[in-house]
């Protein structure tokens, strides 16, 4: 795999971490409980599973290996492994 | 050499959030996963698994491992090998082994456990650090948390 395509990810986890660590509260107050897709800064999908955010994202002919996915925890959800 | 990690500093949702790339064969791709020296192991989510193609099929059989929400089907990955990237953007290869949530086992669960599953990240637990030779240094004050090779 070339170096440059794997920067290219990179840049794409990057854009994607920190738009959710920059704004969390705002996820979590829209989409708590929910799934969602991101990709350039834009949730360009939210649903309650899954395998739902991956239908959402065929329909709308996305690469979804090149979409971040995340589970967004409800306000007040504290989350333990 | 430094690798940055993203802070979350919600109340109630503190998290550290680390990206890898995925080199494993057939299954390149980004991960973002979340640090948590309360696992011993790392893990590669179902998500990711499912998103990558990440199988482990062929590999080592577990006995269901427990984390999260009740039990969720795992298989251990030999040499799992991923990308780490430094500020500067210099990158290091990592090759270690890794435990994968089995996806076709997980899909003959119950919907219930499915939905369970899916919610829980990737996470980077305390055999990073100890397998890579790194310290974690976690500064919520001044916003800043890394990995640093010793």
């Amino acid at each position: 795999m070339a170096e440059q395509e794997i920067l290219k990810e990179f840049e794409i986890l990057e854009t994607g971490s920190q738009f959710i660590s920059s704004n969390f509260k705002g996820l979590q107050k829209k989409f708590g409980g929910r799934f969602i897709a991101i990709e350039n800064k834009e949730v360009v999908a939210n649903a309650d599973t899954f395998d739902d955010i991956r239908r959402m994202l065929d329909v709308q002919k996305l690469n979804f290996s090149k979409i971040i996915v995340q589970f967004i925890p409800r306000e007040g959800e504290i989350i333990l492994y | 050499m430094i690798f940055n990690i993203d802070l979350i500093k919600e109340a109630g949702a503190e998290r550290l959030l680390f990206n890898i790339v995925s080199m494993h064969p057939h299954s390149f791709g980004g991960i973002i996963s979340v640090v948590d020296t309360g696992s011993p192991r790392t893990i590669i989510s179902a998500g990711a698994a499912s998103k990558l193609k990440i199988s482990a099929t062929g590999e080592k059989a577990l006995p269901i491992c427990g984390f999260g929400r009740g039990s969720i089907p795992c298989r251990k990955l030999d040499k799992f090998k991923f990308i780490i990237k430094s500020p500067e953007g210099k990158t290091k290869s990592v090759e270690m082994p890794v435990y994968v949530v089995d996806v076709p086992a997980l899909n003959n669960l119950s919907q219930e456990m499915r939905i369970s599953a899916y919610q829980i990240d990737t996470i980077i637990g305390l055999d990073f650090l100890i397998s890579q030779k790194m310290r974690l240094i976690a500064d919520f004050k001044n916003n800043m948390a890394y990995f640093e090779e010793i």
